[in-house]
């Protein structure tokens, strides 16, 4: 029986525990109970290349304890940039899949755009959390293409599937600051509002992001479907529709409801972090037919 | 046997302006518009001193362009073109809100470059500039600066210029200025010394000449000569580091006195110079704020009173009553009193396109209990928000905890964080202050308004490197507990 290992690797201001739930649900499950789970902590202030070279180490000590077996990277947020940083500076044939989940491909928000979100206190984040340029991990985050520039001929065999799946609560049609989003507390309520009139007047053209975003990661930036944005996935997706895919871009109706944090302790999304985590190729879930809620995106045309 | 005190020549770096870290952006600007760019200011005189201090090494743009300092970008294509290249800049420079620019074209950039030319007094140094092709040196100002000196020159037809005609300078403005750079040389440079400068008997007597009776009048009588009066003499001030030697050099030089002077003589000045006069030695924090009219700031200038550690943390948790998640907030390490804001536009305040860019400068003076809880972080690791409430604590509850974080930057004054030296920071509060009072009125809240700053430290990084893989973004109130005592320890 092939031995299969799970590595987490966690987001920017952040650590593992943020996957307790979906671990132990994954623990739970009868088909996944055997497999082993590595957790790759790291300080995110250092960013992706210090992320990287932690990885490398658990990935050292995944393979050590699965002698020929597979491994699977779960990422949230920066840590797929982390885990897409390490397999592309040493492409390993025992990782077989990488999911990403709510990662910033193409970059997370501009500067003054994650100000913005940052000022839904509770909403968007779970807490007021400070911007600090100056750390490695928040310049990583808005110059993620440039991260990844130099390995554009480095890495055109890389053997791993990929997935990725956003979160989208903030998307059309959301009043983010309605009635009953904290009526728990009129003061906070108010303050809230306050905050948010003051924004709107003071960025009159930017204060809705385009949407649909998870309040840190628009859905577009998750996706490796850029045309204009190289990936060491281009070839895959761009690749005629007879080539077996191996990205895939899972866009849920329930990550409507799922912001940044919240999207890794759904049940739903677990579900289908599940599926990923089981089938026996990318592309073979791509075609299973009867999913439902669930729209998957594979590729672009060559332009 | 080459003296060990002696400088060495550094290697030269053919640095370009696109090559600065944090600017690479601006090439893709500059090809879209088929525009050059130069900076002018102190940015190329900051990348000088870096080159002399750090032969090699790579400069780092938040170090280039600190406190209250500006990036001035010049362009050679029309002036209708400035504002969509500023527009362009604002959207492909990632930390585009963290800086004041000054843009303009060759064009309309003339007559400011006619100012530094036929001004009272010409520092060389002053006129670095910085292009695609590097650091331009046309004034020799390396040179002097291997020979520890700040050169200061006096033009012989400044009382017959436009300038001196128009009102728009006193000698004292460019002695300012020397004493500026001649302090961040020394801050920057270890082998740099302010004494034994051979312009300086030159500089005291700019500063004598400002006393006359002439020069005070037109200063009283303008409200740009008075505006530019206090930042320079603020932007110097805040620029002395620790040496307590240095205070005697400006009292020499007859800086103190001048201060006495405008302060007894030139009506309003008082209010805003006497915190600048105490700042070298003042305990209270300093603010540095945009305009709003004749010689009115936005705010400050002084703060008197922090709250520190559990206390300080105490009001942020205030701040977000009814925050399940408080938990996992930053964790504030410093938070102001309130501190009064002036309503209305601020008029020199950036705008892009409809944005506008207004910053606010606090000076912290290190005393002993604010550096026991801040100089253990790195001041990459500390960030800030504003809590905009009454102006009086004892109405604070009646206020809702309206709270921005916002795009800023610390710094350690010349990088020393001991006792004694200052915490400066600098944030971009965009228009939250123009319209704060005006959107507080329509929902009940009337009175003028005030801000607190926090100054927070983030959960996860850098002194939780046993929390980070200790799990404390979810484990609860007690290891978060324990992130905070270590905070305090």
């Amino acid at each position: 029986m092939t031995m299969r290992a799970l590595i987490f690797v966690h987001g920017i201001r952040s650590d593992c525990s943020v996957f307790a739930k979906l671990k132990r649900s994954l623990k739970e499950d009868s088909e996944l109970v055997n497999w082993r789970q590595f957790d790759c902590d790291y300080d995110w202030g250092y960013g992706v290349g210090a992320g990287a070279s932690r990885l490398h180490d658990v990935l050292d000590d995944a393979e050590s304890w699965t002698p020929g077996g597979e491994l699977f990277i779960v990422a949230h947020s920066m840590g797929g940039l982390v885990a897409r940083a390490t397999l592309m500076e040493r492409p390993r044939s025992a990782v077989k899949r990488l999911i990403m989940i709510a990662t910033p491909n193409f970059g997370a928000i501009s500067t003054a755009e994650l100000l913005l979100q940052f000022q839904p206190l509770a909403d968007a984040v779970g807490a007021l959390n400070g911007v600090y340029p100056r750390q490695r991990a928040f310049y990583d985050l808005t110059h993620v293409e440039e991260l990844f520039a130099n390995h554009e001929r480095a890495n055109t065999q890389l053997g791993t599937e990929y997935a990725t799946v956003p979160a989208m609560y903030y998307h059309i049609g959301r009043k983010v600051f309605g009635a009953g989003a904290l009526s728990k507390d009129q003061r906070m309520y108010t303050g809230l509002v306050l905050t948010a009139e003051i924004l709107r007047d003071a960025f009159p053209s930017r204060p809705a992001l385009s949407r649909p975003h998870d309040g840190i990661v628009m859905e577009k930036k998750v996706a490796l479907l850029q045309r204009d944005g190289w990936t060491e996935k281009w070839d895959a997706i761009t690749a005629p529709s007879a080539v077996p895919r191996t990205y895939v871009h899972v866009v849920s109706t329930r990550a409507r409801q799922l912001n940044h944090s919240t999207i890794l302790g759904d049940e739903t999304l677990i579900q289908i972090f599940k599926e990923l985590l089981l089938c026996d190729s990318i592309h073979n879930w791509i075609v299973k037919p009867g999913r439902k809620g669930v729209n998957v995106e594979t590729r672009i045309d060559r332009a | 046997m080459a003296d060990e005190d002696e400088p060495q020549r550094p290697r030269r770096r053919p640095a370009s302006l696109y090559d600065v870290p944090g600017l690479e952006a601006l090439e893709p600007v500059a090809r879209k518009h088929d525009v050059s760019f130069k900076a002018i200011g102190s940015l190329p005189r900051r990348l000088l001193l870096f080159q002399i201090a750090s032969p090699g090494a790579e400069p780092n743009l938040f170090d280039l362009v600190p406190f209250s300092s500006d990036i001035d970008l010049t362009h050679n294509g029309a002036p209708s073109k400035t504002p969509d290249i500023v527009r362009d800049i604002a959207y492909t420079l990632p930390f585009f809100e963290l800086y004041r620019w000054q843009v303009a074209s060759f064009e309309d950039w003339r007559p400011c470059k006619e100012f530094l030319e036929k001004s009272a007094h010409r520092i060389p140094d002053n006129r670095l500039t910085l292009d695609k092709n590097g650091l331009h040196d046309a004034q020799g100002a390396e040179e002097a600066y291997l020979e520890r000196q700040v050169r200061f020159e006096t033009n012989p037809d400044y009382d017959r210029s436009a300038f001196f005609a128009e009102s728009r300078d006193i000698p004292v403005f460019a002695a300012l200025m020397w004493c500026r750079n001649v302090l961040q040389a020394a801050g920057q440079l270890e082998w740099f010394s302010v004494f034994g400068q051979r312009a300086i008997s030159d500089v005291r007597a700019a500063v004598l000449a400002s006393e006359h009776g002439s020069v005070l009048e037109k200063l009283s009588q303008s409200g740009y000569l008075k505006s530019r009066l206090i930042y320079l003499l603020t932007a110097m001030a805040l620029s002395v580091p620790r040496d307590e030697r240095l205070l005697k050099v400006l009292e020499w030089l007859g800086v103190d006195r001048f201060l006495s002077t405008v302060i007894a003589r030139v009506p309003d000045m008082e209010p805003r110079l006497g915190p600048v006069a105490d700042v070298r030695i003042s305990s209270d924090s300093t603010i540095v704020s945009a305009t709003i009219g004749n010689a009115q700031f936005r705010a400050g200038p002084a703060c008197s009173n922090w709250e520190i550690a559990e206390t300080a943390n105490a009001r942020l948790h205030e701040v977000l009553i009814g925050s399940d998640a408080g938990a996992a907030s930053d964790i504030a390490l410093l938070a102001s009193e309130p501190i009064p804001f002036e309503a209305g536009n601020a008029t020199c305040a950036g705008i892009v396109k409809d944005e506008i860019h207004e910053f606010l400068h606090l000076h912290i003076p290190l005393l002993p209990a604010y550096a026991h809880v801040i100089n253990k972080f790195d001041d990459a690791d500390l960030s800030v928000a504003i809590a905009l409430c009454s102006r009086h604590g004892e109405t604070w509850s009646d206020l809702p905890g309206a709270m921005f974080v916002l795009p800023a930057l610390s710094w350690y004054r010349y990088g020393d964080r001991r006792e004694g030296s200052a915490l400066q920071l600098r944030m971009n509060v965009f228009g939250i202050f123009s319209r704060a009072t005006e959107i507080f009125a329509k929902h009940g809240f009337t009175g003028p308004l005030a801000f607190r700053v926090f100054v927070m430290r983030p959960v996860g990084h850098g002194m939780d490197q046993h929390f980070f893989r200790g799990k404390i973004m979810a484990a609860g109130h007690s290891e978060f507990a324990a992130a905070v005592d270590e905070t305090y320890a």
